[in-house]
Protein backbone atom coordinates (compact mmCIF):
# COMPACT_ATOMS: atom_id res chain seq x y z
CA UNK A 1 0.00 0.00 0.00
CA UNK A 2 1.32 3.43 -0.85
CA UNK A 3 1.53 6.40 1.50
CA UNK A 4 -0.97 9.10 0.60
CA UNK A 5 -1.06 12.76 1.58
CA UNK A 6 -4.46 14.20 0.72
CA UNK A 7 -4.57 18.04 0.70
CA UNK A 8 -2.79 18.23 4.03
CA UNK A 9 -2.58 21.54 5.84
CA UNK A 10 -0.76 22.03 9.10
CA UNK A 11 -0.68 25.10 11.33
CA UNK A 12 1.46 25.35 14.49
CA UNK A 13 -0.10 27.01 17.57
CA UNK A 14 -3.28 27.90 15.71
CA UNK A 15 -5.17 30.85 17.14
CA UNK A 16 -2.27 32.30 19.11
CA UNK A 17 0.21 35.08 18.32
CA UNK A 18 2.77 32.33 17.57
CA UNK A 19 0.61 30.85 14.81
CA UNK A 20 2.53 29.72 11.76
CA UNK A 21 1.45 27.64 8.81
CA UNK A 22 3.87 24.83 8.02
CA UNK A 23 2.03 22.95 5.28
CA UNK A 24 -0.34 24.52 2.77
CA UNK A 25 -2.08 21.75 0.92
CA UNK A 26 0.20 18.79 0.26
CA UNK A 27 -1.18 16.04 -1.94
CA UNK A 28 1.06 13.25 -3.10
CA UNK A 29 1.48 9.51 -3.19
CA UNK A 30 4.65 7.68 -2.21
CA UNK A 31 5.04 4.21 -3.71
CA UNK A 32 6.27 1.39 -1.49
CA UNK A 33 9.92 0.54 -1.92
CA UNK A 34 10.86 3.94 -3.27
CA UNK A 35 13.67 6.15 -2.00
CA UNK A 36 12.19 9.61 -1.73
CA UNK A 37 14.15 12.72 -0.82
CA UNK A 38 12.38 15.71 0.73
CA UNK A 39 14.37 18.89 0.30
CA UNK A 40 13.76 22.57 0.87
CA UNK A 41 14.96 25.42 2.99
CA UNK A 42 14.65 25.54 6.78
CA UNK A 43 11.00 26.04 7.68
CA UNK A 44 9.65 24.79 4.37
CA UNK A 45 7.71 22.03 6.15
CA UNK A 46 9.89 18.95 5.63
CA UNK A 47 10.03 17.84 9.25
CA UNK A 48 6.32 18.51 9.71
CA UNK A 49 5.59 16.25 6.76
CA UNK A 50 7.76 13.55 8.30
CA UNK A 51 6.09 13.78 11.71
CA UNK A 52 2.61 13.57 10.21
CA UNK A 53 3.53 10.14 8.87
CA UNK A 54 3.93 8.87 12.40
CA UNK A 55 0.85 10.65 13.79
CA UNK A 56 3.10 12.61 16.14
CA UNK A 57 1.31 15.58 14.64
CA UNK A 58 -2.29 15.62 13.47
CA UNK A 59 -3.11 17.60 10.32
CA UNK A 60 -5.10 20.81 10.68
CA UNK A 61 -7.05 19.67 7.62
CA UNK A 62 -6.73 16.82 5.15
CA UNK A 63 -5.35 13.38 5.90
CA UNK A 64 -2.30 11.16 5.69
CA UNK A 65 -2.91 7.48 5.01
CA UNK A 66 -0.35 4.72 5.58
CA UNK A 67 -1.83 1.31 4.84
CA UNK A 68 -4.85 0.85 7.10
CA UNK A 69 -3.83 3.77 9.33
CA UNK A 70 -5.46 7.13 8.81
CA UNK A 71 -4.10 10.31 10.36
CA UNK A 72 -6.89 12.74 9.62
CA UNK A 73 -8.03 16.16 10.80
CA UNK A 74 -11.44 14.51 11.08
CA UNK A 75 -11.63 12.80 14.46
CA UNK A 76 -14.08 10.17 13.26
CA UNK A 77 -11.80 9.00 10.48
CA UNK A 78 -8.61 9.03 12.55
CA UNK A 79 -7.25 5.62 13.54
CA UNK A 80 -7.37 4.87 17.25
CA UNK A 81 -4.52 2.43 17.70
CA UNK A 82 -1.39 4.24 16.63
CA UNK A 83 1.13 1.80 18.00
CA UNK A 84 0.86 -0.30 14.85
CA UNK A 85 1.49 2.78 12.73
CA UNK A 86 4.57 3.63 14.77
CA UNK A 87 5.93 0.15 14.29
CA UNK A 88 5.32 0.40 10.56
CA UNK A 89 6.87 3.84 10.18
CA UNK A 90 10.25 4.21 11.85
CA UNK A 91 11.18 7.84 12.38
CA UNK A 92 14.80 8.87 12.89
CA UNK A 93 14.84 12.43 14.17
CA UNK A 94 17.47 15.05 13.58
CA UNK A 95 20.33 14.48 16.04
CA UNK A 96 18.76 11.23 17.24
CA UNK A 97 21.49 10.66 19.82
CA UNK A 98 19.41 12.47 22.47
CA UNK A 99 16.95 9.57 22.55
CA UNK A 100 19.54 7.22 24.09
CA UNK A 101 18.94 6.59 27.78
CA UNK A 102 19.71 3.02 28.82
CA UNK A 103 22.99 1.81 30.27
CA UNK A 104 24.10 -0.45 27.44
CA UNK A 105 23.92 -0.10 23.68
CA UNK A 106 22.12 -3.42 23.18
CA UNK A 107 19.44 -2.59 25.76
CA UNK A 108 18.84 0.78 24.19
CA UNK A 109 18.52 -0.64 20.71
CA UNK A 110 16.25 -3.41 22.00
CA UNK A 111 13.98 -0.85 23.67
CA UNK A 112 11.91 -0.18 20.55
CA UNK A 113 11.21 -3.83 19.63
CA UNK A 114 10.35 -4.56 23.28
CA UNK A 115 7.81 -1.73 23.31
CA UNK A 116 6.21 -3.26 20.26
CA UNK A 117 5.75 -6.57 22.00
CA UNK A 118 8.89 -8.59 21.27
CA UNK A 119 10.15 -10.84 24.07
CA UNK A 120 13.45 -10.04 25.78
CA UNK A 121 15.42 -12.58 23.76
CA UNK A 122 13.77 -11.63 20.49
CA UNK A 123 14.39 -7.95 21.11
CA UNK A 124 18.05 -8.54 21.97
CA UNK A 125 18.43 -10.69 18.88
CA UNK A 126 16.97 -7.93 16.71
CA UNK A 127 19.13 -5.37 18.50
CA UNK A 128 22.33 -7.32 17.80
CA UNK A 129 21.41 -7.62 14.13
CA UNK A 130 20.65 -3.92 13.85
CA UNK A 131 23.87 -2.90 15.60
CA UNK A 132 25.90 -5.03 13.22
CA UNK A 133 23.91 -3.71 10.28
CA UNK A 134 24.79 -0.07 10.98
CA UNK A 135 28.46 -0.99 10.94
CA UNK A 136 29.31 -1.36 14.61
CA UNK A 137 30.82 -4.61 15.89
CA UNK A 138 29.84 -6.95 18.71
CA UNK A 139 32.19 -5.19 21.14
CA UNK A 140 29.67 -2.34 21.31
CA UNK A 141 26.82 -4.48 22.70
CA UNK A 142 27.75 -4.06 26.32
CA UNK A 143 29.15 -0.54 26.18
CA UNK A 144 27.42 2.52 27.55
CA UNK A 145 25.87 4.65 24.81
CA UNK A 146 26.99 7.78 26.64
CA UNK A 147 30.66 6.88 26.32
CA UNK A 148 30.58 6.68 22.50
CA UNK A 149 31.69 9.26 19.97
CA UNK A 150 29.12 11.43 18.20
CA UNK A 151 29.13 9.34 15.03
CA UNK A 152 28.82 6.09 16.97
CA UNK A 153 25.93 7.46 19.02
CA UNK A 154 24.18 8.38 15.79
CA UNK A 155 24.64 4.84 14.51
CA UNK A 156 23.26 3.37 17.73
CA UNK A 157 20.24 5.66 17.54
CA UNK A 158 19.58 4.63 13.93
CA UNK A 159 20.02 0.99 14.92
CA UNK A 160 17.36 1.60 17.59
CA UNK A 161 14.88 2.39 14.83
CA UNK A 162 16.07 -0.33 12.44
CA UNK A 163 15.60 -2.96 15.14
CA UNK A 164 11.87 -2.20 15.02
CA UNK A 165 11.93 -3.49 11.44
CA UNK A 166 9.78 -0.70 10.00
CA UNK A 167 8.25 -0.88 6.52
CA UNK A 168 8.88 2.81 6.05
CA UNK A 169 12.00 4.50 7.34
CA UNK A 170 11.83 8.27 7.68
CA UNK A 171 15.17 9.98 8.21
CA UNK A 172 15.28 13.64 9.23
CA UNK A 173 18.70 15.06 8.32
CA UNK A 174 20.47 11.84 9.27
CA UNK A 175 23.87 13.08 8.16
CA UNK A 176 23.80 16.49 9.89
CA UNK A 177 27.02 16.98 11.80
CA UNK A 178 28.72 13.85 10.44
CA UNK A 179 32.00 13.97 8.54
CA UNK A 180 31.87 13.23 4.78
CA UNK A 181 33.04 9.65 5.21
CA UNK A 182 30.47 8.88 7.88
CA UNK A 183 27.82 10.49 5.67
CA UNK A 184 28.78 8.18 2.77
CA UNK A 185 28.66 5.16 5.07
CA UNK A 186 25.24 6.21 6.31
CA UNK A 187 24.00 6.64 2.78
CA UNK A 188 25.31 3.22 1.77
CA UNK A 189 23.41 1.79 4.73
CA UNK A 190 20.17 3.50 3.70
CA UNK A 191 20.53 2.20 0.16
CA UNK A 192 21.10 -1.29 1.46
CA UNK A 193 17.95 -1.06 3.59
CA UNK A 194 16.03 0.32 0.63
CA UNK A 195 17.22 -2.56 -1.55
CA UNK A 196 15.54 -4.96 0.90
CA UNK A 197 12.21 -3.32 0.13
CA UNK A 198 11.91 -0.73 2.88
CA UNK A 199 10.51 2.59 1.71
CA UNK A 200 12.88 5.39 2.60
CA UNK A 201 11.95 9.02 3.03
CA UNK A 202 15.04 11.14 3.46
CA UNK A 203 14.84 14.74 4.62
CA UNK A 204 18.09 16.42 3.76
CA UNK A 205 19.98 19.53 2.72
CA UNK A 206 22.85 17.63 1.22
CA UNK A 207 22.03 17.63 -2.48
CA UNK A 208 25.03 15.45 -3.33
CA UNK A 209 23.70 12.66 -1.16
CA UNK A 210 20.18 13.15 -2.43
CA UNK A 211 21.18 13.01 -6.07
CA UNK A 212 23.24 9.91 -5.44
CA UNK A 213 20.60 7.87 -3.67
CA UNK A 214 17.06 9.08 -4.21
CA UNK A 215 14.77 7.72 -6.91
CA UNK A 216 12.41 10.63 -6.48
CA UNK A 217 12.98 14.14 -5.28
CA UNK A 218 10.36 16.45 -3.79
CA UNK A 219 11.19 20.11 -3.29
CA UNK A 220 9.14 21.97 -0.70
CA UNK A 221 8.77 25.71 -0.44
CA UNK A 222 6.46 27.51 2.00
CA UNK A 223 4.61 24.30 2.78
CA UNK A 224 3.88 23.47 -0.85
CA UNK A 225 5.38 20.98 -3.29
CA UNK A 226 7.14 23.05 -5.94
CA UNK A 227 9.07 20.31 -7.76
CA UNK A 228 8.50 16.60 -7.83
CA UNK A 229 10.38 14.21 -10.04
CA UNK A 230 13.47 12.29 -10.96
CA UNK A 231 16.54 13.76 -9.21
CA UNK A 232 18.50 14.22 -12.42
CA UNK A 233 15.68 16.33 -13.90
CA UNK A 234 16.70 18.92 -11.35
CA UNK A 235 19.66 19.81 -13.48
CA UNK A 236 17.39 22.28 -15.29
CA UNK A 237 16.03 23.78 -12.07
CA UNK A 238 17.64 26.73 -10.36
CA UNK A 239 18.06 25.14 -6.94
CA UNK A 240 19.56 28.25 -5.40
CA UNK A 241 16.14 29.92 -5.50
CA UNK A 242 15.05 27.30 -2.94
CA UNK A 243 18.14 27.95 -0.81
CA UNK A 244 19.58 24.62 -1.97
CA UNK A 245 23.03 23.98 -3.27
CA UNK A 246 23.50 22.55 -6.73
CA UNK A 247 25.07 19.08 -6.52
CA UNK A 248 28.82 19.15 -7.13
CA UNK A 249 28.62 16.82 -10.13
CA UNK A 250 26.05 19.09 -11.77
CA UNK A 251 28.32 22.08 -11.26
CA UNK A 252 31.08 20.09 -12.91
CA UNK A 253 28.82 19.29 -15.86
CA UNK A 254 28.04 23.02 -16.13
CA UNK A 255 31.71 23.88 -16.20
CA UNK A 256 32.39 21.23 -18.85
CA UNK A 257 29.58 22.67 -20.94
CA UNK A 258 31.10 26.14 -20.73
CA UNK A 259 34.36 24.69 -21.91
CA UNK A 260 32.80 22.90 -24.83
CA UNK A 261 31.89 19.42 -23.63
CA UNK A 262 28.15 18.78 -23.67
CA UNK A 263 26.94 15.94 -21.45
CA UNK A 264 23.43 14.68 -20.87
CA UNK A 265 22.82 14.95 -17.10
CA UNK A 266 20.10 12.31 -17.02
CA UNK A 267 22.37 9.46 -15.92
CA UNK A 268 24.79 11.42 -13.81
CA UNK A 269 24.38 10.71 -10.12
CA UNK A 270 27.83 10.66 -8.60
CA UNK A 271 31.51 10.96 -9.45
CA UNK A 272 31.63 7.50 -11.02
CA UNK A 273 28.69 8.00 -13.34
CA UNK A 274 30.10 11.41 -14.25
CA UNK A 275 33.42 9.82 -15.19
CA UNK A 276 31.57 7.25 -17.26
CA UNK A 277 29.59 9.94 -19.06
CA UNK A 278 32.77 11.87 -19.86
CA UNK A 279 34.41 8.72 -21.16
CA UNK A 280 31.44 7.94 -23.39
CA UNK A 281 31.30 11.50 -24.71
CA UNK A 282 34.98 11.35 -25.61
CA UNK A 283 34.62 8.16 -27.62
CA UNK B 1 2.97 18.87 24.43
CA UNK B 2 1.07 22.06 23.92
CA UNK B 3 2.96 25.12 22.86
CA UNK B 4 0.88 26.95 25.43
CA UNK B 5 2.56 26.05 28.64
CA UNK B 6 1.15 27.66 31.74
CA UNK B 7 1.98 31.31 32.21
CA UNK B 8 4.23 31.56 29.22
CA UNK B 9 4.86 35.10 28.01
CA UNK B 10 2.50 36.02 25.18
CA UNK B 11 3.54 39.14 23.28
CA UNK B 12 0.31 41.12 23.06
CA UNK B 13 0.39 44.86 23.46
CA UNK B 14 -2.01 45.78 26.24
CA UNK B 15 -1.85 48.26 29.09
CA UNK B 16 -0.79 45.46 31.44
CA UNK B 17 1.98 44.38 29.05
CA UNK B 18 3.34 47.92 28.88
CA UNK B 19 3.56 48.41 32.64
CA UNK B 20 7.00 48.44 34.20
CA UNK B 21 7.83 44.94 35.50
CA UNK B 22 8.74 46.49 38.86
CA UNK B 23 5.23 47.86 39.10
CA UNK B 24 3.78 44.47 38.30
CA UNK B 25 5.88 42.66 40.89
CA UNK B 26 4.99 45.21 43.57
CA UNK B 27 1.32 45.01 42.61
CA UNK B 28 1.46 41.20 42.81
CA UNK B 29 2.92 41.38 46.32
CA UNK B 30 0.28 43.92 47.38
CA UNK B 31 -2.53 41.76 46.01
CA UNK B 32 -1.10 38.71 47.77
CA UNK B 33 -1.15 40.59 51.06
CA UNK B 34 -4.73 41.67 50.41
CA UNK B 35 -5.75 38.11 49.53
CA UNK B 36 -4.25 36.55 52.65
CA UNK B 37 -5.43 39.16 55.15
CA UNK B 38 -7.77 37.44 57.61
CA UNK B 39 -11.19 39.03 57.96
CA UNK B 40 -13.51 39.14 60.92
CA UNK B 41 -16.17 36.80 59.58
CA UNK B 42 -16.73 34.43 56.68
CA UNK B 43 -19.17 36.84 55.09
CA UNK B 44 -16.63 39.65 55.16
CA UNK B 45 -13.90 37.35 53.91
CA UNK B 46 -15.91 36.31 50.88
CA UNK B 47 -16.94 39.90 50.24
CA UNK B 48 -13.30 41.10 50.17
CA UNK B 49 -12.16 38.14 48.11
CA UNK B 50 -15.10 38.63 45.77
CA UNK B 51 -13.96 42.18 45.12
CA UNK B 52 -10.42 40.94 44.48
CA UNK B 53 -11.82 38.28 42.17
CA UNK B 54 -13.56 40.95 40.11
CA UNK B 55 -10.25 42.83 39.81
CA UNK B 56 -8.46 39.58 38.91
CA UNK B 57 -11.00 38.70 36.22
CA UNK B 58 -10.78 42.21 34.81
CA UNK B 59 -6.97 42.10 34.65
CA UNK B 60 -7.02 38.56 33.32
CA UNK B 61 -9.35 39.27 30.44
CA UNK B 62 -7.80 42.69 29.82
CA UNK B 63 -4.39 41.11 29.23
CA UNK B 64 -6.08 38.78 26.70
CA UNK B 65 -5.41 35.53 28.53
CA UNK B 66 -7.24 32.34 27.70
CA UNK B 67 -9.80 30.99 30.17
CA UNK B 68 -8.67 27.49 29.24
CA UNK B 69 -5.25 28.06 30.80
CA UNK B 70 -6.83 29.09 34.09
CA UNK B 71 -9.30 26.20 34.12
CA UNK B 72 -6.50 23.75 33.48
CA UNK B 73 -4.42 25.05 36.37
CA UNK B 74 -7.46 24.94 38.68
CA UNK B 75 -8.28 21.39 37.62
CA UNK B 76 -4.71 20.35 38.35
CA UNK B 77 -5.34 21.35 42.00
CA UNK B 78 -8.25 18.94 42.49
CA UNK B 79 -6.31 16.56 44.70
CA UNK B 80 -5.16 19.34 46.99
CA UNK B 81 -8.73 20.64 47.25
CA UNK B 82 -9.99 17.20 48.24
CA UNK B 83 -7.20 16.81 50.77
CA UNK B 84 -7.94 20.21 52.30
CA UNK B 85 -11.63 19.38 52.56
CA UNK B 86 -10.90 16.14 54.39
CA UNK B 87 -8.51 17.84 56.80
CA UNK B 88 -11.03 20.60 57.52
CA UNK B 89 -13.84 18.09 58.00
CA UNK B 90 -11.95 16.34 60.76
CA UNK B 91 -10.69 19.50 62.41
CA UNK B 92 -12.33 19.76 65.84
CA UNK B 93 -14.42 22.91 66.20
CA UNK B 94 -16.13 24.75 69.01
CA UNK B 95 -19.67 23.35 68.83
CA UNK B 96 -21.23 26.44 70.41
CA UNK B 97 -20.14 28.82 67.62
CA UNK B 98 -20.15 26.40 64.68
CA UNK B 99 -23.01 25.19 62.54
CA UNK B 100 -23.54 21.44 62.28
CA UNK B 101 -24.04 20.19 58.73
CA UNK B 102 -24.34 16.42 59.24
CA UNK B 103 -22.85 13.57 61.16
CA UNK B 104 -20.66 11.02 59.41
CA UNK B 105 -19.82 7.81 61.31
CA UNK B 106 -20.01 9.68 64.55
CA UNK B 107 -17.88 12.56 63.35
CA UNK B 108 -19.62 15.91 63.48
CA UNK B 109 -19.09 17.77 60.24
CA UNK B 110 -19.68 21.52 60.41
CA UNK B 111 -20.58 23.90 57.61
CA UNK B 112 -17.44 25.82 58.56
CA UNK B 113 -15.32 23.00 57.10
CA UNK B 114 -16.75 23.68 53.64
CA UNK B 115 -16.45 27.42 54.07
CA UNK B 116 -12.81 27.13 55.14
CA UNK B 117 -12.04 24.96 52.12
CA UNK B 118 -13.88 27.29 49.78
CA UNK B 119 -11.96 30.24 51.18
CA UNK B 120 -8.57 28.58 50.72
CA UNK B 121 -9.46 27.42 47.21
CA UNK B 122 -10.65 30.89 46.28
CA UNK B 123 -7.41 32.36 47.60
CA UNK B 124 -5.37 29.85 45.62
CA UNK B 125 -7.31 30.63 42.44
CA UNK B 126 -6.76 34.35 42.98
CA UNK B 127 -3.06 33.76 43.55
CA UNK B 128 -2.79 31.66 40.40
CA UNK B 129 -4.66 34.29 38.38
CA UNK B 130 -2.44 37.17 39.47
CA UNK B 131 0.74 35.15 38.94
CA UNK B 132 -0.45 34.04 35.50
CA UNK B 133 -1.14 37.66 34.55
CA UNK B 134 2.34 38.63 35.71
CA UNK B 135 4.23 35.91 33.85
CA UNK B 136 2.09 36.05 30.72
CA UNK B 137 2.46 39.79 30.28
CA UNK B 138 6.11 40.20 31.25
CA UNK B 139 9.16 39.02 29.39
CA UNK B 140 11.17 36.70 31.67
CA UNK B 141 14.26 38.84 31.27
CA UNK B 142 12.33 41.95 32.29
CA UNK B 143 11.21 40.07 35.36
CA UNK B 144 14.76 39.29 36.39
CA UNK B 145 15.82 42.87 35.76
CA UNK B 146 13.03 44.00 38.04
CA UNK B 147 13.98 41.45 40.71
CA UNK B 148 17.56 42.58 40.52
CA UNK B 149 16.39 46.16 41.01
CA UNK B 150 14.51 45.15 44.13
CA UNK B 151 17.61 43.40 45.42
CA UNK B 152 19.91 46.42 45.02
CA UNK B 153 19.64 47.43 48.71
CA UNK B 154 21.19 44.08 49.61
CA UNK B 155 24.34 45.03 47.75
CA UNK B 156 25.23 47.12 50.80
CA UNK B 157 25.57 43.98 52.90
CA UNK B 158 27.61 42.28 50.18
CA UNK B 159 24.89 40.19 48.56
CA UNK B 160 25.99 39.38 44.97
CA UNK B 161 22.83 40.65 43.29
CA UNK B 162 24.27 40.50 39.82
CA UNK B 163 25.28 36.84 40.10
CA UNK B 164 21.89 36.05 41.56
CA UNK B 165 20.12 37.86 38.73
CA UNK B 166 22.31 36.16 36.13
CA UNK B 167 21.48 32.73 37.57
CA UNK B 168 17.82 33.57 37.58
CA UNK B 169 17.77 34.92 34.04
CA UNK B 170 19.69 31.89 32.77
CA UNK B 171 17.23 29.58 34.48
CA UNK B 172 14.29 31.45 32.98
CA UNK B 173 15.95 31.69 29.60
CA UNK B 174 16.32 27.92 29.45
CA UNK B 175 12.75 27.01 30.35
CA UNK B 176 11.49 27.25 26.74
CA UNK B 177 14.63 25.50 25.49
CA UNK B 178 14.10 22.64 27.90
CA UNK B 179 10.41 22.52 26.98
CA UNK B 180 11.47 22.12 23.36
CA UNK B 181 13.82 19.33 24.44
CA UNK B 182 10.97 17.63 26.28
CA UNK B 183 8.83 17.86 23.17
CA UNK B 184 11.57 16.50 20.94
CA UNK B 185 12.54 13.63 23.23
CA UNK B 186 8.91 12.67 23.81
CA UNK B 187 8.32 12.57 20.08
CA UNK B 188 11.42 10.47 19.50
CA UNK B 189 10.49 8.01 22.25
CA UNK B 190 6.86 7.91 21.14
CA UNK B 191 7.97 6.78 17.73
CA UNK B 192 9.95 4.06 19.52
CA UNK B 193 6.67 2.83 20.94
CA UNK B 194 6.56 4.60 24.31
CA UNK B 195 3.09 5.64 25.42
CA UNK B 196 3.14 8.59 27.81
CA UNK B 197 -0.63 8.82 28.14
CA UNK B 198 -1.95 5.34 28.73
CA UNK B 199 -0.83 2.31 30.64
CA UNK B 200 -0.35 1.23 34.23
CA UNK B 201 1.48 3.32 36.82
CA UNK B 202 4.63 1.22 36.43
CA UNK B 203 4.70 1.53 32.65
CA UNK B 204 4.13 5.26 33.04
CA UNK B 205 7.08 5.54 35.40
CA UNK B 206 9.19 3.54 32.95
CA UNK B 207 8.07 5.87 30.18
CA UNK B 208 9.11 8.87 32.27
CA UNK B 209 12.60 7.42 32.69
CA UNK B 210 12.98 7.38 28.91
CA UNK B 211 12.24 11.11 28.98
CA UNK B 212 14.10 12.22 32.08
CA UNK B 213 17.46 10.54 31.46
CA UNK B 214 18.01 12.11 28.02
CA UNK B 215 16.67 15.41 29.34
CA UNK B 216 19.25 15.50 32.12
CA UNK B 217 22.04 14.46 29.76
CA UNK B 218 21.03 17.25 27.34
CA UNK B 219 20.79 19.82 30.10
CA UNK B 220 24.19 19.00 31.57
CA UNK B 221 25.81 19.12 28.15
CA UNK B 222 24.11 22.41 27.43
CA UNK B 223 25.05 24.06 30.70
CA UNK B 224 28.64 22.95 30.24
CA UNK B 225 28.69 24.46 26.77
CA UNK B 226 27.10 27.65 28.02
CA UNK B 227 29.66 28.01 30.80
CA UNK B 228 32.48 27.53 28.30
CA UNK B 229 30.95 30.01 25.88
CA UNK B 230 30.58 32.61 28.62
CA UNK B 231 34.09 32.09 29.87
CA UNK B 232 35.62 32.23 26.42
CA UNK B 233 33.97 35.60 25.96
CA UNK B 234 35.59 36.81 29.16
CA UNK B 235 32.62 36.71 31.50
CA UNK B 236 33.54 37.85 34.95
CA UNK B 237 30.78 37.35 37.52
CA UNK B 238 32.09 40.21 39.62
CA UNK B 239 32.66 42.63 36.76
CA UNK B 240 30.77 45.89 36.51
CA UNK B 241 28.46 45.95 33.55
CA UNK B 242 26.10 48.24 31.76
CA UNK B 243 22.66 47.22 30.57
CA UNK B 244 21.15 46.84 27.17
CA UNK B 245 17.60 47.31 28.38
CA UNK B 246 16.59 50.01 30.82
CA UNK B 247 13.47 49.78 32.90
CA UNK B 248 11.36 52.91 32.76
CA UNK B 249 8.77 54.01 35.26
CA UNK B 250 5.92 56.03 33.74
CA UNK B 251 2.98 57.96 35.10
CA UNK B 252 0.74 54.94 34.40
CA UNK B 253 3.00 52.87 36.64
CA UNK B 254 2.69 55.41 39.42
CA UNK B 255 -1.09 55.35 39.12
CA UNK B 256 -1.15 51.53 39.11
CA UNK B 257 1.08 51.36 42.19
CA UNK B 258 -0.96 53.99 44.05
CA UNK B 259 -4.26 52.28 43.22
CA UNK B 260 -3.14 48.81 44.27
CA UNK B 261 -1.39 50.27 47.31
CA UNK B 262 -4.55 52.08 48.36
CA UNK B 263 -6.63 48.97 47.82
CA UNK B 264 -4.25 46.79 49.85
CA UNK B 265 -4.15 49.39 52.61
CA UNK B 266 -7.95 49.45 52.73
CA UNK B 267 -8.14 45.67 52.99
CA UNK B 268 -5.50 45.68 55.72
CA UNK B 269 -7.33 48.40 57.64
CA UNK B 270 -10.61 46.56 57.42
CA UNK B 271 -8.90 43.39 58.59
CA UNK B 272 -7.10 44.98 61.53
CA UNK B 273 -10.11 46.84 62.95
CA UNK B 274 -12.31 43.81 62.26
CA UNK B 275 -14.84 45.93 60.38
CA UNK B 276 -17.88 44.02 59.19
CA UNK B 277 -20.98 45.55 57.69
CA UNK B 278 -22.86 42.27 58.08
CA UNK B 279 -22.68 42.33 61.86
CA UNK B 280 -25.47 44.85 61.83
CA UNK B 281 -27.49 42.55 59.64
CA UNK B 282 -28.91 39.85 61.93
CA UNK B 283 -28.89 36.82 59.65
CA UNK B 284 -25.18 36.71 58.95
CA UNK B 285 -24.03 37.95 62.30
CA UNK B 286 -22.87 34.56 63.56
CA UNK B 287 -20.98 33.56 60.41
Amino acid sequence: MPITYDSVHFVYAAGSPFESAALNGISLVIEPGSFVALVGRTGSGKSTMAQLLNALLVPTSGEVVVDEFVNSADKKKRSRKLKGLRKKVGLVFQFPEYQLFLDTVEKDVAYGPKNFGASREEALEKAHQAILEVGLDASFFERSPFALSGGEKRKVAIAGILAMEPDVLVLDEPTAGLDPEASREALALFRKINAKGTTIILVSHDMDLVLEAATRLIVLENGKVVKDGDPSSLFEVDLTSYALEEPKVFRFVDLLKKNGLELSPSNIRDVESLAKAIKEAKQ
Amino acid sequence: MTSFSMGRYIPYDTFVHRLDPRTKILALVLFMIAIFMGQATYAMSFLVEGVILVIAIALYSYSRMKVKVLLRSILSMWFMILFLLIVYMFTPRDASTSHLAFELWGVKVYWEAFLDTARIVLRLILMVMFSLVLTATTRPLDLTDALEWYLTPFKLIGFPTHIFAMMLSLALRFIPTIMDDVDRIMKAQTSRGVDYQKGSLISKIKAMVSLIVPLFVQSFVRSDELANAMESRGYDPNGKRTRYRKLSFHLSDLIAVLLTGAFAALVMYVSIVGFDPFLAWGGLATW
